[in-house]
């Protein structure tokens, strides 16, 4: 790629888009971010190809690493984005989550939807160094190992990130079903006067 | 089992990982009996099993091929403007300082204070008067037109030797002094110097001095008598400080007194 061969920059982009695309997105909940981000990676990828080292990491590591701090700045930069507990589900769930028919009965597939999209708001709503842990480690599927090599912190931190996080995502989701329990709650008192 | 024991092995008993079957059951029956725990255990594994599914529903999320067009065309559009960058290896040690990384608030400041830097320089070098640079050591011979009356009249020999040499020595001006006192100017002028040398007359004056060395010598006052300078004669005892200028043939041919 680097002496420009377009064959190797398609190859490269066809094996690697996905996981830069969906750390994007799930990052920032927006796919119109996503896609900026993930077109700006691998502009910059293109650029400064001569910049990787492979004795440093892995392309995937090195592209991890680039989209990272994208994806920092773009949420830097729009602060709107971050807090998606105060936002309407608006396009990004319609894009981002395509449900997938499943051979579960209808109520079953209802309730598993609702809770997917409980758990994409709560991590979301996480602050950003919790967010990109759980994204790693537990949507990404990286070991501790990785995700500390991608984010520059260690191993150790990352395994007390995540435990704060997923501590912080039990509360949300709690405290989530605590509102819809309530809320059912008045609609049945409401229905029966 | 203690409750940080049991938060200690949640994970591996949320994913199932937890291989060791005693300890496995210990911290299912801690969790039958602890409130907390077993809600803790209940949370995990909602959410383990609810980031599953979301990574399950998203893992098969692509760029749109547009991204992948334009990705093409841009890298079409580097190949045919053959950046440097990227197809030809930068040496590892060159530094690059791409600034489209930098904020444009940033890279002003820099500006700015790169013009201030250079504009202060620049006025500082025009400020600076001529500064003459040379080695302490090195003295030059100028012919001495006429001696000052008060010495001339007291050396003898020197009176009426209008061709006779007199030794003038340049004084060394630091290049690092950025201004110049104003008795290194006075000692700088070649009026000033002629008249501080004495030539000493015993030399011959077939002997010339093309270069020489000043060393600073304390000498008696009967010592200055015996060589004809005009001293007072009544300390004798006392020591005078004075510059002799001495050739390369090591004979001194000149003499200045310290004040």
């Amino acid at each position: 790629m680097i002496a420009g061969d377009a064959e190797a920059f398609d190859a490269l982009y066809d094996r690697r888009q996905g996981g830069v695309y969906r750390y994007a997105l799930r990052m920032c909940g927006s796919t119109a971010l996503a896609e900026d981000i993930t077109q700006d990676v691998f502009i910059e990828f293109m650029r400064d190809a001569h910049q990787f080292n492979p004795e440093k990491g892995t392309v995937a590591g090195y592209l991890y690493g680039i989209t990272r701090h994208k994806v920092l700045r773009r949420i830097q930069r729009e602060r709107s984005m971050v807090s998606m507990s105060d936002r309407d589900s608006d396009e990004i769930d319609l894009v981002m989550v395509k449900p997938r028919i499943r051979d579960l009965d209808p109520l079953e597939n209802f309730s598993r939807q609702e809770m997917i999209d409980s758990v994409r708001h709560a991590v979301l709503a996480l602050p950003i160094h919790y967010r990109e842990v759980v994204v790693l480690c537990n949507l990404h599927e990286m070991s501790y190992e990785q995700a500390a090599e991608i984010i520059g912190i260690p191993v150790g931190t990352v395994r007390s990130r995540l435990n704060r996080a997923r501590a912080m995502l039990a509360d949300r989701l709690r405290s989530g079903q605590q509102s819809i329990s309530t809320q059912t709650e008045v609609d049945s008192a409401r229905y029966e006067l | 089992m203690t409750c940080s024991e049991f938060e200690y092995m949640i994970d591996l008993l949320v994913a199932d990982e937890l291989t060791d079957e005693i300890t496995r059951q210990r911290a299912m029956k801690h969790s039958s009996i602890c409130a907390d725990c077993s809600m803790r255990l209940a949370d995990e594994r909602i959410i383990s099993a609810s980031l599953a599914d979301l990574a399950e529903e998203t893992g098969h999320t692509e760029a749109p091929a547009r991204i992948k067009m334009a990705l093409q065309k841009e890298f079409a559009g580097m190949l045919a403007n053959n950046q440097p960058d990227m197809t030809a290896q930068s040496p590892k040690n060159i530094v690059t300082f791409p600034l489209h990384r930098f904020q444009p608030r940033t890279v002003l400041t820099v500006a700015a204070a790169a013009s201030l830097v250079a504009l202060f320089a620049l006025t500082w070098q025009l400020w600076l008067p001529a500064i003459t640079i040379g080695n302490p050591e090195t003295i030059a011979i100028v012919p001495l037109p006429i001696p000052s009356p008060s010495i001339a009249s007291s050396v003898p020999g020197t009176g009426n030797s209008e061709t006779e040499t007199v030794i003038a020595k340049t004084e060394p001006v630091s290049s690092s002094r950025r201004r110049p006192p104003r008795s290194v100017e006075a000692k700088s002028d070649p009026e000033m110097d002629r008249v501080d040398f004495i030539p000493l007359t015993y030399v011959s004056d077939t002997v010339s001095l093309h270069s020489g060395t000043v060393v600073r010598v304390e000498v008696q006052r009967t010592t200055l008598l015996a060589m004809g300078l005009p001293v007072n004669d009544s300390r004798n005892d006392s020591l005078i400080k004075a510059d002799l200028i001495v050739g390369d043939d090591g004979v001194a041919r000149a003499i200045r007194f310290v004040q």
